[in-house]
């Protein structure tokens, strides 16, 4: 099988067209100046190229040129576009049918809200005879003892001994009565009991603080343990008001702690308060205990187990070492801070828990989960100013080989012409 | 002003980014690497087109789709292949299939024999001259209209191999590889395009060259 020998019109195309290999082009030029057919040939086919050129080129239509670009920018846009949780998120929103059943939720949550939020308002009123009923029963005792009757009462009802009772209730860490703070508080004001040497904060996160109050008052010691920052006792106010004043309720009719931990579970619980104060006395909390509070949130709702049950998982009380220390944090300026507020305990104090979250940097912090957001804007914001890949990165994906007539039959068409009928 | 200035240097290198690579860019999502590639490839994908359909309206609406068949599969693309033969794959099969719907209204070629001899006089044999006095008389819309009408006298394989050749500067083996045949045929083919032609525009040469015979378009090659 031999090749086939090129045609010598073959190589005179490849001349017109330069074509022709730099080698082989002066032996081709010195062929064709010898020979008068070829060089006739030669020179009509340079004519008829001559007569070509004369063509103008055809332009496109603008409108063309605009369609392709769009079409092309939209094709390219779900490469730019954001990807993951936010992407989905936003492709959501853009659902209409999602978007009503997000109204829907919206405006069932509020009127949840605000339908709580009007037993709320009504919930703190009973709390106002607790005032009066602390003037009455204690009239000349110091603020410590005029307040500890107000959150203390099933231990009046028990035993009668103010300070003995007043953290008699089992369920008093999940109570965490804000009215305990604030008689702490008012302690801190008025004359400091003879057990409590000193009026530190301790950062009250609720739990942590009943249950060291707990532990006080298992070793009899003068248990205004729970003073704490007025700021938070204000805001947890907010949302612990109910239970205490079923706390009284249940002192009066003489039950005991448990039956309001059976009364608090029967209600549904509420949230935590997540509000950024907390939080941080939480944390400030958590540092000061030196990590056993962290074995068990703070915040956290309470299990539903029976009563029973609640009362064992809550450490039995703290060492008195780890209480002293953790009454020595220094809020007492805090404390100071707010000792001109009117501080009732029945009224939720918005304004208070405002001016907190605002003061307090740390309390900023605790705004990461929204920074994160912004983060991840910041991120996509980025993968969109420069989406495209580096030069490097250009080989790396590379799609599967798809040959010339591979692709021809893929936009559907044929290999050859066919000569129309 | 860096950011501008780093602008201005990505775009300077995708400028001097090869067709491919624009196109490996647009797989990516740089929609910019597309505009660039549309620029150098539009007025000459647009000529191929109407050379070969004759039509401006439908050769626009040719280019349109043909690049939309070029974003559409774009994620199928290899590097590996040159884009421009990909791309005039595309645009050859979109002129085949219009060809292919409008072959029954179209209208007689130019080269097609009149009476039943198939190596009888054509359409092309009887129009007359504009200028006899020669191709260097003439005006440019003359020489415009007689030109195009001996393009259009071609058999379109011949005329696909000669517009690809003489107005796409496609190579005879990148011709050979896009229409599927060997290189010797696509030479063969554009040999005998040229010599129809030269035949075709012969009146308006005060001296036509002597050369091969007129090759028969639909005989040959």
């Amino acid at each position: 099988m031999s090749t086939p020998r090129p045609q010598p019109d073959d190589k005179l195309l490849d001349l017109l067209y330069g074509e022709v290999l730099p080698e082989d082009a002066e032996a081709l030029q010195a062929l064709v100046n010898t020979d008068p057919v070829l060089r006739e040939r030669l020179e009509a086919w340079t004519s008829v190229r001559r007569a070509m050129a004369t063509l103008p080129e055809p332009e496109p239509d603008p409108q063309v040129h605009y369609n392709i670009l769009r079409a092309a920018r939209q094709q390219a846009a779900p490469a730019e576009a954001p990807k993951g949780f936010f992407a989905w998120l936003s492709s959501l929103t853009m659902n209409p049918a999602f978007a009503g059943l997000g109204l829907m939720v919206l405006a069932g949550g509020a009127l949840l809200y605000f339908s709580r939020g009007y037993q709320d308002s009504e919930a703190p009123a009973p709390a106002a005879p607790t005032a009066l009923e602390r003037a009455v029963e204690a009239p000349a005792g110091s603020a410590a003892d005029q307040a500890a009757p107000a959150s203390n009462a099933p231990g009046l009802a028990e035993d009668g001994k103010l300070r003995d009772g007043l953290f008699a209730g089992k369920d008093r860490a999940q109570n965490a009565e804000p009215v305990e703070e604030k008689a702490a508080e008012e302690a801190d004001e008025g004359e400091a009991p003879a057990g409590l040497d000193k009026a530190g904060n301790g950062a009250p996160a609720r739990a942590e603080q009943n249950e060291k109050s707990k532990a006080l008052s298992a070793k009899g010691t003068d248990a205004f343990g729970g003073d704490g920052d007025a700021r938070d006792g204000v805001a947890d106010t907010k949302t612990l008001i109910p239970p205490v004043d079923t706390g009284l309720k249940d002192t009066r009719s003489g039950e005991g702690g448990e039956g309001r931990a059976a009364k608090r579970k029967r209600a549904p619980a509420r949230p935590a308060p997540a509000t950024a104060t907390a939080k941080k006395a939480d944390k400030k909390m958590a540092f000061d205990l030196a990590g056993e509070v962290e074995k068990e949130p703070a915040f956290a709702p309470p299990p539903p187990a029976p009563p029973a049950e609640v009362a064992p998982q809550k450490p039995a009380a703290f060492p008195k070492e780890e209480v002293e220390e953790s009454r020595g944090g220094g809020g007492a300026d805090r404390v100071a801070r707010n000792r001109g507020e009117p501080a009732p305990v029945v009224t939720v104090d918005a304004p208070l828990a405002e001016a907190a979250g605002a003061e307090d940097e740390d309390a900023n912090k605790e705004a990461a989960p929204r920074r994160a957001t912004v983060d991840e804007v910041a991120v996509f914001d980025d993968a969109l100013a420069d989406p495209a890949p580096s030069a490097d990165d250009d080989a790396a994906p590379e799609a599967a080989p798809v040959p010339v007539q591979a692709a021809a039959a893929a936009v559907g068409g044929r290999a050859a012409w066919r000569r129309p009928a | 002003m860096i950011g501008f200035i780093l602008m201005a240097l990505r775009r300077s290198a995708l400028h001097e980014e090869t067709d491919e690579a624009l196109m490996a860019r647009y797989q990516g999502g740089d929609a910019r690497a597309f505009e660039l590639l549309l620029g150098r490839h539009e007025r000459a994908i647009f000529g191929f087109i109407y050379r070969m359909i004759r039509d401006r309206e439908l050769a626009n609406d040719l280019l349109q789709e043909t690049f939309l068949r070029v974003v559409k599969n774009a994620g199928g693309y290899s590097p590996k292949a040159k884009f421009t033969t990909w791309l005039y794959t595309i645009a050859r099969n979109q002129c085949i299939d219009a060809l292919r719907k409008a072959s029954h209204r179209r209208h007689p070629s130019l080269d097609q024999p009149m009476g039943p001899d198939p190596e009888g006089r054509t359409l092309m044999d009887k129009l007359p001259g504009v200028s006899a006095s020669g191709f260097e008389r003439t005006d440019s819309t003359e020489i415009g209209t007689r030109v195009e009408q001996a393009l259009a006298s071609l058999s379109d394989e011949q005329r696909e191999v000669f517009v690809m050749r003489e107005f796409q500067q496609l190579k005879f083996n990148d011709i050979a590889q896009l229409v599927g045949v060997s290189e010797n045929t696509i030479k063969s083919r554009m040999r005998y395009a040229l010599e129809n032609l030269r035949l075709a525009l012969a009146d308006y040469a005060e001296d036509v060259p002597g050369g091969a015979s007129p090759v028969p378009a639909r005989s040959r090659a």
